[in-house]
């Protein structure tokens, strides 16, 4: 039982970074500017959520300032991609190559440190446990123990699914990615939807990275996102613009990586383990295809002409 | 007007055209150098050293003399190879972001032929071990090509997704059946000298490798924007109904430029083991082929451009690994560089029109 | 409302000249001219989408200035596009209150959409429930949608581009019916439009442009047609009737039996085509946009495979042959997308030109050059015969303007001496000198002994080329009859299925 427990319990904290950035994402999908640089602004929500903690030396200042510094980068990055037109594929490479190189850089630069960035004084965000449900085996590792931030995100989920039916923006935001001109031409602000979809990516996104540095070891590693925003990315494209299909499928990728860690290492060398949530968004993409009749979430890749 | 005077007027106002063009076009290029060297200037200065002198000091490491110069060529050399690989295969419309697992897997294919096949003769076993690199790079990429073709596969995802896949298991061969037992864990055994190219420049680690390289470049270049092949990969590129409706069987077209695509990252792969560090590591790749992702994207995949890039690249990266030790300013710093560079040259135009725009609001011309 | 003195230029290029144009209130004026005249851009100027270089607008007498389509439709202007600003996955409440959403404690006040719609749908005679998806719904009904928008936002000014481009000639008779209705409410309308026949049949005014300049301002009763065609191509005597042709009828080379496709994403299935063509011939094939005349096109050149039936060229079953040997059969097809499916748009004239002479190279030669020296020699040629105005062959295509690049396309086509010709649309966008051109391609090749199959939206341009009349629907070809026996009221009931039709030979 116990070892259930774990496993469910684990299996929920590997799916927090996924389904946030995910969420991000989602918006960004359905403005059809798909935002692929996910990885990028994890890795930077990592890193600054370790700094700042380091420097207030308390979890909440980072986490509200890291996720302020999020939604700035994202108006910086709607206005980059939306109004000086910047092919939105391009940008996100570019996020992507600057979230890895950036964080080294910093690290280095601000911190002479290599590798990792750990102090005594960054405190990980405490777990909360809900005292009944807490001790029922197996819900109570599903329901109880975790971050504020698995808390958070699962609420998103639900204000983002009840949104789509009852919200004016979520039209708003579906009609900038589908019929621009439609919006346009009834007076409504493509532009604004755009931006606001690239500012609420980044801002979950930079949760997704506190997550992952504060949210467990409290500790900054180069390169600790390892592809999890690229799972993001394909858990977005696989729940074609769906909020169920998204939760329901970070949560396949966050018990796959869960699943994983539990196998034994003579039986999965630590290496096919690590493979695992790659190797199931694979294998998903080509069941995707293969078996829906839909147009799916193509990545918009840029016209390469310009003689 | 007469016919001949027409056509000389016509080719007076071509003449005038195309001198502004090319002036606009350097304006254009410019902005951008200047935009990357003031960030540059930014940076280096945050950090409290003198910039102008500090960046003196990285250019001399990368082109002081002949052997620096000769150590930096032989350091874009893989990266020149990849780089082209990528551009081939974004020219027809296939978005191979699996360059750097595809690195790897020629690394791994060349350092397996190196270690375990002959020793040969040099041409040939030099000759083996890179063909060795282009097959792993080529199966990979014409695999996730033909999934595309195919099966409609979106290529971007499923090549993202391949490098985790390929470097992880290249990870567990080198630390297991293939491991170097005399070694801390995760390298291979050095390869045969047989399979490594000859330096040309003694301890530059420049190899007879650039001439494979140079080679290399010509032929992608005929092949892209000359020959018959590449007019087919291209024009599926630009327009895929434009050329199932003329003829062009698309889906060979995919495949195949994938496939090619992958064999010239596997061959970058491949030098980075015969023309460089002797053995397969798990570290090798060292982010070659995202640093090929940008530059093609730069170039926008013409390969003239893309080979441009690939030059002003690699003296970024190694003048900044001379700053690195001058100052305290880290290595990354052409990273950030590039990244921001192809965010500049991308912007550009959106803000020449935004500039455009707000004159005409607050200074508006009279007539046209 | 008046617009006076409105210039606007994109780049070196001047859409709109000093245009005036002036509205009374219940009037229905049409605004008339050739493909790039500049009728679209004035009504974008009007309704806010482009800001005028210079020039100023009048609404009951009050300078205003419109910064954007808000500024518009506040001012009581509505306007409906030729492609529809609807988006598909919308039900119909959601698209005419997209923009002006009602809200209920700041949430989507769902049933209060729905309750705004109803009304106005009934008084047009929509009767369909507004949750459903627009996608669904048929290009009349999707265009009333646009209407009833436009009415839901209190629009006293009511533009309409080109808006029976996409309708049969019984629907097209529904709309005028609807148009002078709301013009007797007080209403003002525009109408842009191409099409003379029905301009006269609704407008009472008649604005003609040409090259970007006002030429005129009719009385639609005390004008006709020649006086309206001269002023908008600046020519007298232009031909709008059948054009001649000597043609005598060979063979049958194409034979088209039972063909059926799957269901695109964006047309009807084939469900049962079947059709002949003789050599010389110019088969029409009419019907609305939307009833399989795109997958009809894309099956004959290769393009979308048959699940059933069979596709004989010259004698030899080319059912399962792909387009690369349908082309070395003599198919030649000049699509309806000019922009991506005819032309590579980012490429060079040459590189677009010569496709059909690079495909043939094979083997060993395809590690040689494409652009050899006798392929743009060749190109050379074809761009003086045709009259192609580019700068020169190494030229980007987008640079050309749409009637040259259309001309490229058909010069690529009849260049390969083709047995048949299929075209969609192919004057579409067009403007009159180039459409001339066309024209008398197609009756060369004709003379020749080619085979035409003509698939056109425009029952016009059928009339005036065709020898014989195919009308599609719901993915069937429903009727087949000679150009003698049919007229525009015929065809138009066959259109939207009104009668199973007969099928003369």
């Amino acid at each position: 039982m116990d070892f259930f427990d774990a496993f469910f319990a684990s299996g929920m904290r590997f799916t927090t970074p996924i389904l946030l950035a995910a969420l991000g994402g989602l918006l960004t999908a359905w403005t059809r500017d798909l935002n692929v640089g996910l990885e990028g602004a994890m890795i930077f929500g990592a890193f600054f959520g370790v700094a700042i903690g380091s420097a207030t030396g308390a979890w909440l200042p980072a986490v509200i300032l890291t996720l302020l510094m999020g939604a700035f980068f994202g108006l910086v990055f709607g206005f980059i991609v939306a109004v000086l037109k910047v092919n939105v594929f391009v940008a996100g490479i570019a996020l992507n190559v600057l979230g890895a190189g950036g964080t080294v850089y910093l690290l280095r630069s601000l911190y002479g440190v290599k590798g990792t960035l750990s102090s005594d004084t960054v405190e990980s965000i405490p777990k909360i446990d809900i005292p009944i449900i807490g001790d029922i085996p197996i819900i109570g590792g599903i329901f109880s123990g975790h971050t504020v931030l698995t808390y958070l995100c699962w609420f998103l989920v639900i204000l983002t699914g009840l949104a789509v039916r009852h919200s004016v923006i979520v039209r708003r935001l579906k009609a900038s990615g589908e019929y621009p001109e439609a919006l346009s031409t009834a007076g409504g602000s493509v532009l604004s939807m755009r931006i606001f979809a690239q500012v609420w990516c980044f801002s979950l996104c930079a949760l997704a990275g506190v997550q992952l540095s504060l949210g467990q070891l409290s500790l900054f590693t180069e390169g600790m996102t390892s592809g999890l925003g690229f799972v993001a990315l394909a858990a977005v494209i696989f729940s074609r613009g769906r909020v169920v299909w998204l939760a329901a499928i970070s949560l396949v990728f966050g018990m796959a990586n869960a699943a994983a860690i539990v196998i034994p290492q003579d039986i999965l060398p630590p290496q096919f383990a690590q493979m695992m949530p790659y190797v199931v968004a694979l294998v998903g993409l080509i069941v995707l295809a293969k078996t829906s009749k839909e147009a799916a979430i193509r990545i918009s890749t840029p016209v390469l002409d310009q003689r | 007007m007469t016919i001949q005077s027409e056509a000389k007027n016509q080719s007076k106002i071509a003449k005038r055209i195309t001198s502004k063009l090319t002036a606009k076009k350097l304006f254009a290029s410019l902005f951008t150098l200047v935009i990357g060297l003031i960030i540059t200037i930014v940076l280096i200065q945050l950090q409290g050293y003198q910039a102008i002198p500090t960046m003196i000091e990285g250019l001399k490491y990368s082109l002081g003399d002949p052997t620096q110069i000769a150590r930096t060529l032989a350091w874009g050399l893989p990266l020149c190879v990849a780089s082209l690989g990528v551009a081939l295969a974004f020219r027809s419309g296939m978005f191979n972001l699996g360059a750097e697992g595809q690195i790897y897997a020629g690394a791994l294919a060349t350092a397996v032929a190196g270690i375990y096949i002959g020793p040969l003769f040099p041409g040939v076993h030099i000759a083996i071990v890179t063909l060795a690199g282009a097959a792993a790079g080529a199966l990979i990429a014409a695999g996730l090509g033909w999934l595309r073709a195919v099966w409609g596969v979106d290529e971007v995802l499923s090549t993202l997704l391949s490098n985790y896949i390929v470097i992880l298991f290249g990870a567990y061969l080198v630390t297991n059946q293939l491991r170097d037992p005399s070694r801390q864990s995760g390298t291979t055994r050095t390869v045969q000298d047989s399979s490594m190219f000859n330096e040309i420049m003694p301890k530059t680690g420049l190899t007879s490798a650039i001439y494979v390289v140079v080679a290399l470049a010509l032929a992608v270049w005929w092949l892209s924007e000359r020959s018959v092949i590449g007019y087919r990969w291209r024009m599926t590129g630009e327009s895929p109904s434009f050329a199932a409706a003329v003829g062009i069987n698309v889906k060979s077209a995919r495949i195949s430029s994938m496939a090619v695509s992958g064999a010239l990252a596997g061959i970058a792969g491949s030098l980075l083991v015969s023309a460089s560090q002797g053995r397969y590591w798990t570290e090798i790749g060292s982010g070659i082929g995202w640093d090929a992702v940008l530059i093609a994207l730069i170039g926008r995949a013409r390969i003239l451009p893309t080979l441009g890039w690939v030059a002003i690249y690699t003296v970024m990266r190694s003048s900044a690994r001379g700053i690195e030790q001058v100052s305290a300013v880290p290595a990354e710093l052409s990273l950030v560089l590039i990244a921001a560079i192809i965010v500049i040259a991308a912007a550009r135009p959106g803000v020449f029109t935004q500039v455009d725009q707000l004159r005409q609001r607050y200074f508006p011309r009279k007539g046209a | 409302m008046k617009m006076v003195g409105i210039t606007k230029h994109f780049g070196a290029v001047r859409a709109n000249d000093g245009i005036t144009f002036d509205l009374k209130p219940g009037e229905i004026h049409a605004l008339v001219g050739e493909n790039g005249a500049g009728k679209t851009t004035l009504m974008t100027i009007l309704y806010g989408m482009v800001l005028p270089d210079s020039g100023l607008i009048e609404i009951n007498g009050k300078p205003t200035k419109f910064e954007s389509p808000s500024d518009a439709i506040n001012s009581g202007i509505g306007m409906v596009h030729q492609h529809f600003m609807l988006v598909p996955s919308f039900s119909i409440a959601e698209n005419v209150m997209l923009g002006a959403e009602p809200k209920k404690m700041g949430l989507y006040d769902l049933q209060a959409a729905r309750t705004a719609v109803l009304e106005p749908m009934e008084r047009l005679g929509l009767k369909v429930d507004p949750s459903t998806i627009v996608g669904t719904l048929n290009v009349a009904s999707q265009q009333k949608i646009e209407i009833v928008k436009v009415i839901h936002r209190g629009a006293s000014i009511i533009i309409l581009d080109e808006p029976t481009a996409v309708l049969t000639p019984q629907e097209t008779d529904e709309l005028f019916v609807l148009l002078r209705n709301l013009a007797s409410d007080g209403r003002s309308i525009i109408f842009i439009s191409h099409k003379l026949q029905e301009v006269f049949a609704i407008a009472d005014r008649i604005t003609v442009l040409r090259n970007g300049k006002t030429i005129t301002t009719l009385d639609s009763h005390r004008t006709d047609a020649a006086e309206v065609v001269s002023a908008m191509t600046g020519r007298s005597n232009v031909n709008l009737g059948r054009v001649e042709r000597d043609a005598t009828r060979g063979e049958t080379v194409l034979s088209v039996q039972e063909v059926h496709t799957a269901k695109p994403a964006h047309d009807a299935a084939l469900n049962g085509v079947s059709f002949d063509v003789r050599a010389g011939e110019i088969l029409g094939i009419a019907g609305v946009e939307g009833n399989g005349q795109s997958v009809l096109a894309e099956t004959l050149i290769g393009t979308i495979a048959s699940t059933a039936g069979q596709i004989t060229v010259l004698g030899v079953d080319s059912t399962k042959s792909n387009v690369s040997r349908r082309r070395e059969a003599g198919v030649a097809f000049v699509s309806e997308d000019r922009q991506a499916e005819g032309l590579p748009i980012n490429s060079t004239v040459v590189e677009g030109m010569a496709a059909d002479r690079i495909r043939n190279i094979r083997g060993f030669l395809s590690f040689g050059s494409a652009v050899t020296a006798p392929i743009r020699s060749w190109s050379k040629d074809v761009i003086r015969r045709y009259e192609i105005k580019t700068a020169s062959e190494d030229a980007v295509l987008r640079q050309l303007s749409g009637g040259n690049q259309q001309k490229v396309v058909v010069a690529r086509e009849l260049e390969s001496v083709p047995s048949i010709l299929v075209l969609a649309q192919p004057t579409r966008g067009v403007d009159l000198g180039a459409i001339s051109l066309i024209y008398d391609e197609i009756v060369k090749a004709t003379e020749r002994g080619c085979a035409v199959v003509l698939i056109s939206a425009d029952l016009d341009e059928i009339l005036r080329l065709a020898d014989r009349v195919v009308v599609m629907y719901e993915g069937e070809s429903v009727s087949d009859q000679p150009i003698e026996v049919v007229n525009r009221e015929s065809l138009g009931l066959l259109m939207t299925g009104a009668q199973k039709g007969t099928n003369d030979e």
